[in-house]
């Protein structure tokens, strides 16, 4: 009887940790970011984004997700799915738009590595062959 | 070390070459000044005859025959080349215009990224050619000294590690940091050096030729 109590236990306890993280399991652990697929200009080589090494960095998710209104960023975390088309950097980040979608990236990016290095944080690459690694 | 290199050190290489740049255009302006001025022979002091558009490009073609067009052909167009090539690429180079758009948000047009691979490789070519002409032929050696190997050398270097940079060959970091040291070298040196000629080029072909041509001998500048 105590033994199957502890099994039980152990598979409610396997599942809730399983289904708490299911959410980041999600994520892929790195992202390829291919220019050429919104954009016909032969640019350089794709980057490899490590998306769960800013997760674990403890950046929160609007730390770089955003919907800008008025200076506030009001996007709504729930929409935050993968495969879900409105919140893809490519939506808002048009030819069109002062900050075009390369300039986007490329803000958001070494912006923030910039930053970091300036306050001494542990960060990222800013050099450009540092994430248009050739193959 | 980036931060230093990357940072600090970028502004402060630029301050002295600007800074360098107007003192030496001011020493020129001053050391002319003291000379005692002997009038030229007047150009064009003869009487002007008319002359026919082919009589025209015969005469500039000519005056071609004092220059280095008649004495070293070859080391005329490389020299042209190089020195096209020498400023396009940094200027209009891809990786430059955007860290321009990220620290200042306004950026020159971009070459395609292999076109300026390209002219880099036609400037380290050129430059080869430079040094092989000061090693190995009699006359040129006669008046190289370590200062010229130097100063070529410096104006290589940002050249040779971009290439390496743009290639990703070695270590990347230790290539990059190293390419901004040869761009800040190449920029204090300028002032200083034969380099400036960047800048003497102007004043000697344009104020001293006016004076001769134009102006009949004439201070004007």
């Amino acid at each position: 009887m105590k033994c199957k109590c502890i099994r039980v236990l152990m598979i409610t306890l396997a599942t809730m940790i399983a289904l708490t993280g299911s959410v980041l399991m999600a994520q892929q652990d790195k992202m390829i970011l291919d220019s050429s697929k919104v954009s016909k200009k032969k640019g350089r080589s794709v980057v490899t984004f490590p998306h769960y090494q800013h997760i674990e960095a403890g950046l929160d998710c609007k730390a770089c997700h955003h919907v800008y209104q008025n200076g506030k960023n009001v996007l709504d975390e729930s929409q935050l799915e993968e495969g879900n088309p409105d919140i893809r950097c490519s939506k808002c980040h048009s030819a069109k738009l002062r900050l075009n979608l390369q300039q986007a990236f490329h803000d958001q990016c070494i912006g923030c590595h910039v930053r970091y290095q300036k306050e001494k944080k542990k960060t990222g690459p800013r050099y450009c062959g540092e994430c248009h690694i050739r193959k | 070390m980036y931060d230093l290199i990357g940072g600090q050190l970028v502004s402060t290489a630029f301050v002295v070459f600007v800074s360098g740049l107007l003192y030496q255009g001011s020493r020129f302006f001053k050391l002319t000044k003291k000379k005692e001025w002997i009038l030229p022979p007047l150009a064009g002091a003869e009487k002007r005859v008319k002359k026919t558009v082919v009589q025209y490009i015969v005469a500039g073609l000519t005056s071609l025959q004092g220059t280095l067009w008649k004495t070293d052909p070859l080391m005329m167009i490389v020299t042209s080349v190089f020195h096209v090539c020498l400023i396009l690429a940094p200027i209009f180079l891809l990786g430059h215009n955007m860290l321009l758009d990220q620290s200042w948000g306004l950026s020159l047009w971009s070459l395609p990224e292999s076109f300026t691979n390209g002219l880099t490789i036609v400037v380290l070519i050129c430059a080869a050619f430079f040094m092989m002409r000061r090693l190995f032929l009699a006359r040129v050696r006669a008046i190289t000294s370590f200062h010229d190997y130097f100063v070529l050398l410096i104006a290589v270097a940002p050249f040779l590690t971009g290439f390496l940079a743009y290639h990703q060959w070695f270590d990347y970091r230790i290539v990059m940091i190293l390419h901004i040291l040869a761009g800040e070298l190449m920029l204090i040196t300028i002032p200083f050096t034969k380099l400036g000629h960047m800048l003497f080029f102007f004043l000697y072909r344009f104020f001293i030729g006016s004076e001769y041509s134009f102006t009949r001998g004439n201070r004007t500048w």
